[in-house]
């Protein structure tokens, strides 16, 4: 019976939260875009220092807000990933708002920041744009192209059983 | 009747799942998922994953809302999700309501209505791009421009110094050429510079009382001897009835009239050039200024004869750009200046007969200072037909300037040439034979333009004394050397120098050939 640990990808709509978990659950990727509403669970089994992990992938309805998302959609979740769009900027105006409502509501559950469709943007000139503002991210990634979209779960993973 | 509605209709759409505290099913009705007892529920879909985490908390009520299972063939399938933990003498269950229908509905109104967000988003993103784009391109051009027209203006200056540091022939000729390409380049920039303004919505109309018939003369000062040297018959035809003060943009409506005029001049090589303007239907002090520039020049290509029609300003522009020299800016300009004066422009052609460029310019009388004075400016210049040749001794010590002035003359055509090196040849060659005109430096040796001129005048035989005579002049004309030359006896007068029109127009001045009303 392995470990399985409720992972929870949040951010506004249309961020690529469904093309990443497809990504990494069945390695594919389309370029429409169909709306998620309320929430879609995939899992994987991955293994980590020899141990299988049953992730358990929740795609939730991107929202504006992570409080305006269902309270019992974030219940015992053991991970976050918050993802971003680098090509709308009201995908991360109040990131540092809903960081800090997640570490008062869900402390110790350790957060990946993400950014997301990197394959859109010149990372290093958004790095100054994220830098301009403050903000501090963990991973550029694109659902697109598959690029460090495997290195932020397993990133995760460490950070949730390292914990 | 109640218990069969909700047999039939209700008792399907849901699910009631009895489990025990590991999760595994106890109980099951099967309404809508077919489960085995026994199993792990969470084999149904991985969102029962973490039902077995919850339940270890008893007496809990938890709604799950729109929780998303692909049905066997992959349609997603939408449920509400119910689960009680139960208690120490209650097992754990669950409730699954099927709300595809609602919820697909949902979907699609959410779909549409982050679609059209995004592509809102993006819309507005690209907008703003293209807008500061643009005024970045605007501002770049304008600010270019500008700086651009200090080190042309220097070159000019430097050009004319040089001119007068005793260059031999070659030279002078490359001289006149750099002058001429620097003017072409200062011509482009200033156009680039207005084209930037427009752009940006940085040029303003302005709105001033003006004088017309000032402006009348000066377009005549400047058309007058510039048609003449190409032989163009050059007229005038200007409604009497406009008022003489006007309000409007000076400076605009000239730039509108030398633009068609240079063009007139440039694609019109017989014939003639006709600038008519006339008074249009006067309403509350408003009045069109109604303006033909007519040639006789070589017209729009596919007009052919006897099919004179509209051209479209866009084409005439394109052609004059890629078919003959010349950058188009100009038209385009003057259009877009238009359109800010709220004037409209037309274009007639006919292949190989000439065009008509028409405009309508807005304006306002001035009534406060219309006093009776009146703007008449009605002439028509015809150039001379040079009905005979004309005798010319040119005196110049300078072999170069002898030659690069006979070239000139040659080149206007109508002329015998005589020259001399210095007074006293002259003052032998007048007596051998009469001359019409004698060009005379002033500045020679053994014996300068001034008494040369002098003893001309004093020459026993009349038809010698009689010759008009054109001083040149490389110094600075200050205000008594007219005056010095005028009692000296000189009929003329042409500062070094010179541009081609100005020496011309001083010729038939003298010559009494020039342009006369007809
Ligand atoms: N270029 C690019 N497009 C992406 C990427 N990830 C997602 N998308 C596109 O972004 C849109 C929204 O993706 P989706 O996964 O539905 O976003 P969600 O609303 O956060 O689940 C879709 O049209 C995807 O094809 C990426 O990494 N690169
Ligand atoms: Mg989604």
């Amino acid at each position: 019976m392995s470990v399985s640990k409720k992972v929870v990808l949040v951010g506004h709509y249309g961020v690529g939260k469904s093309s990443l978990i497809r990504r990494f659950v069945q390695n594919i990727f389309s370029d429409s875009y169909q709306v998620t509403i309320g929430v879609h669970i995939l899992k994987k089994t991955v293994s980590y220092k020899g141990e299988d992990i049953t992730l358990v992938l929740w795609d939730i309805e991107g929202k504006e807000n992570i409080n305006q998302s269902r309270a019992s959609y974030l219940l015992g979740t053991s991970g976050f990933i918050f993802v971003i769009d680098p090509t709308r900027d009201t995908t991360y105006q109040n990131l540092k708002e809903e960081l800090i409502f997640l570490e008062k509501n869900y402390p110790k559950v350790p957060v990946i920041k993400l950014v997301n469709k990197s394959d859109l943007i010149n990372i290093d000139e958004f790095q100054k744009v994220l830098a301009i503002q403050n903000l501090e991210i963990d991973f550029f990634s694109s659902a697109k192209t598959g690029e460090n979209v495997e290195n932020v779960f397993m990133q995760l993973v460490s950070k949730m059983l390292g914990a | 009747m109640i218990d069969d509605i909700r047999e039939k209709l209700i008792t399907p759409k849901n699910q009631v799942v009895l489990l025990n505290r590991e999760g595994q099913i106890i109980a099951s009705d099967n309404h809508l998922f077919t489960l085995t007892i026994g199993s792990d529920i969470a084999q149904l879909d991985p969102f029962f994953e973490t039902v077995s985490a919850l339940i270890v908390e008893e007496n809990q009520h938890i709604p799950f809302n729109c929780v998303t299972i692909p049905d066997s063939n992959n349609k997603l399938q939408y449920y509400d999700i119910e689960l009680h933990t139960g208690s120490a003498d209650e097992n754990p269950f669950l409730i699954i309501y099927d709300f595809t229908e609602h919820y697909e509905y949902i979907q699609g109104i959410s779909q549409e209505k982050n679609e059209l967000a995004l592509s809102n988003h993006f819309e507005a993103a690209k907008n703003r791009q293209l807008v500061a784009e643009k005024a970045f391109k605007n501002k770049f051009l304008a600010n270019i421009s500008h700086d651009l027209r200090t080190p042309l203006g220097a070159i000019l200056g430097f050009v004319d110094l040089l001119e007068r540091t005793g260059l031999n022939y070659e030279q002078q000729e490359m001289i006149q050429t750099i002058r001429q390409t620097t003017l072409h380049a200062k011509g482009l920039i200033d156009d680039l510079l207005d084209i930037s303004k427009i752009e940006a919505g940085a040029l303003k109309i302005e709105n001033k009382t003006f004088d017309f018939t000032d402006l009348m003369t000066h377009l005549e000062k400047i058309y007058v001897p510039k048609m003449a040297t190409k032989h163009l018959a050059y007229k005038m035809e200007i409604d009497a009835s406009i008022p003489n003060y006007l309000i409007g943009d000076k400076v605009r409506i000239l730039q509108i009239l030398i633009n068609f005029l240079d063009n007139a001049y440039k694609f019109t090589h017989h014939g003639s050039i006709t600038l008519r303007i006339k008074a249009g239907t006067i309403a509350d002090k408003k009045m069109f200024l109604l303006i033909e520039v007519i040639d006789t020049g070589i017209g729009f290509p596919g007009n052919k004869a006897g099919t004179r029609k509209e051209i479209p300003i866009d084409s005439f522009t394109k052609f004059h750009t890629t078919e003959i020299e010349g950058h188009g800016l100009g038209l385009s300009i003057v259009k877009k200046i238009l359109d800010l004066m709220h004037g409209d422009m037309q274009i007639d052609s006919e292949e190989g007969k000439g065009t008509t460029i028409s405009v309508r310019i807005p304006v306002t009388i001035d009534d406060k200072v219309n006093t009776k004075k009146q703007a008449t400016v009605e002439n028509t210049y015809q150039h001379v037909k040079m009905s005979r040749s004309y005798k010319l001794l040119v005196a110049d010590d300078n072999e170069i300037n002898q030659l690069l002035l006979t070239k000139i003359l040659v080149k206007h055509g109508g002329f015998y040439i005589d020259a001399a090196d210095n007074g006293r040849e002259v003052l032998e060659k007048v007596t051998q034979q009469d001359y019409d005109l004698i060009l005379m430096d002033i500045e020679m040796p053994e014996m300068d333009g001034i008494e040369a001129t002098i003893a001309i005048k004093k020459h026993p035989s009349a038809s010698t004394r009689n010759t008009p005579i054109i001083g040149l002049s490389a110094h600075e004309l200050d205000s008594n050397a007219g005056s010095t030359f005028n009692n000296a006896g000189m009929s003329g007068y042409v500062p070094k120098p010179y541009t081609r029109e100005q020496l011309f127009q001083e010729m038939y001045r003298v010559l009494k050939i020039e342009l006369l009303p007809q």
